[in-house]
């Protein structure tokens, strides 16, 4: 199987990930932060050991501002419901995926408006585009760092620093970027930070993290059990323990501490220059054949691993389906569960076919897919 | 020496804080007290720590809910 969905989850995973998890399983699998015997605190220590890891990660300077998530919708909705009141103002890029559109509209029926900043025909959203519908009202700009479609990615370090001059908060969905594409959220003036554990971390399913920034305090959409502060109603004031009720997802956070650890290893910018290398092969590979058209940039330099396809003369899933049930190529078709990015790409009738390389694709995997993609469409129905 | 802390995650951040400086400690159940009615944990050092687990605590912006005296590694 070349697997090319890893902008839905990657795969395979590192070692490190599977032996951690796996140790953890068989050797310390209790409940963090409960109990205070001797496996509650090795597994309250993994979580603080995965927590500085991913601080070091993304130039964070309190861990403890870091709290562990299901995945980075969780995050997202934690952020937009724990800041966003009626009658504030919150902006979204038209390119975001249905994690930060979907609560975003569930937000306007609590008085909350939301206002859509235009991406260029490329996909990627400029800070003219943000700072253009910035009005006193404006509380929060939450945004993609890069397409889940058009794979472009956004200059969130200008985009945060006109923002923190305007005194508008700044969440970033990293959903695409995180383990992939460098992120400081001191250089980028980010505010918030959502991002999953499961795609370019490396981590399982499961997983996922939200940073807030200190000095600012989100409103619980989850209370519960932290294991502190018991004889009292009211949530914990100190974080991690105020965003973090019930159990955490030991073993999955135990994998994600592999993951993490494999991706500083191997360097954040390695990975993208690895990841960028392979796209531009699939698309020098594809370019040529009649009847697609690639979205998001054509300058390699601003995308991650993402290459969707218009296919105007082949319905998408049906591609998909051949080519993994004849060539053993995963990928996926459709709206990526992202209908305003389909919409400002011009796919939203069909969708679009997309191919997303992860850390351990290789050239030739890239090849095959390019020569089995082109006999797909050669004969799209056989 | 025992000294509570509201929380696993303030103990095991002492714990390594302590350990950076050499200083042997351990996280234990917190004594059962009337007071403690919640999850208590402690962090268990010699009692010549206590003023560095305090500073420990105040870096970290957490309390300490109480300290016994005795014992410790």
């Amino acid at each position: 199987m070349i697997y090319l969905d890893n902008g839905a989850t990657s795969f395979p995973k590192p070692r490190m990930v599977r032996e951690e998890y796996n140790r953890c399983l068989r050797s310390y699998a209790a409940n963090a932060g409960r109990s205070a015997h001797r496996l509650s605190v090795l597994a309250a220590e993994k979580l603080w050991e995965t927590r500085e890891l991913l601080a070091g990660l993304f130039g964070i300077k309190e861990p403890e501002r870091i709290v562990f998530t299901a995945n980075c919708t969780m995050g997202l909705n934690m952020g937009l419901k724990g800041i966003l009141q009626a009658g504030d103002d919150l902006i979204i890029s038209s390119m975001e995926h249905n994690s930060v559109y979907r609560p975003a509209v569930a937000l306007q029926k609590r008085g909350v408006k939301t206002l859509l900043a235009q991406a260029d025909r490329e996909g990627i959203v400029s800070p003219d585009a943000i700072e253009r519908l910035i009005t006193p009202r404006t509380r929060l700009v939450c945004m993609l760092h890069a397409s889940n479609v058009g794979g472009g990615i956004n200059p969130i370090a200008e985009i945060g620093a006109m923002l923190r001059q305007k005194g508008v908060l700044f969440m970033v969905d990293a959903a695409q970027t995180a383990g992939c594409v460098p992120i400081d959220v001191e250089r980028d003036c980010i505010d918030i930070l959502a991002f999953p554990g499961h795609k370019g971390l490396l981590g399982p399913q499961g997983t996922g993290g939200l940073y807030v920034r200190e000095g600012l305090e989100l409103t619980t959409v989850l209370e519960g059990g932290t294991g502190s502060e018991s004889e009292n109603g009211e949530q914990p004031l100190l974080l991690p323990d105020r965003l973090e009720s019930g159990t955490v997802n030991l073993p999955g956070i135990a994998g994600l501490c592999g993951g993490v650890r494999y991706v500083s290893e191997r360097g954040v910018s390695a990975i993208l220059r690895h990841e960028q290398g392979l796209a531009a092969r699939f698309i020098r590979a594809v370019t040529n054949i009649g009847g697609i058209r690639i979205l998001g940039p054509m300058d390699v330099t601003c995308r991650v691993g993402v290459v969707s396809l218009d296919l105007r003369t082949a319905e998408p899933t049906a591609i998909a389906k051949k080519l993994d049930r004849e060539y053993g190529i995963a990928v996926r078709a459709g709206l990526h569960c992202a209908p305003l990015a389909a919409q400002s790409l011009g796919v939203m009738e069909n969708g679009s076919l997309r191919f997303s390389v992860g850390a351990f694709n290789t050239p030739q995997e890239m090849d095959a897919a390019a020569y089995a993609l082109r006999r797909c469409l050669k004969n799209p129905r056989a | 020496m025992l000294i509570v802390l509201p929380s696993m995650t303030t103990a095991v951040r002492i714990k390594k804080m302590l350990a950076a400086r050499g200083i042997a400690a351990q996280v234990v159940p917190g004594p059962k007290v009337p007071q403690n009615k919640g999850c208590g944990f402690a962090i268990e050092v010699r009692d010549e720590y206590l003023g560095t687990v305090e500073k420990a605590a105040w870096e970290l912006g957490s309390k300490i809910t109480g300290v016994y005296k005795g014992g410790g590694p």
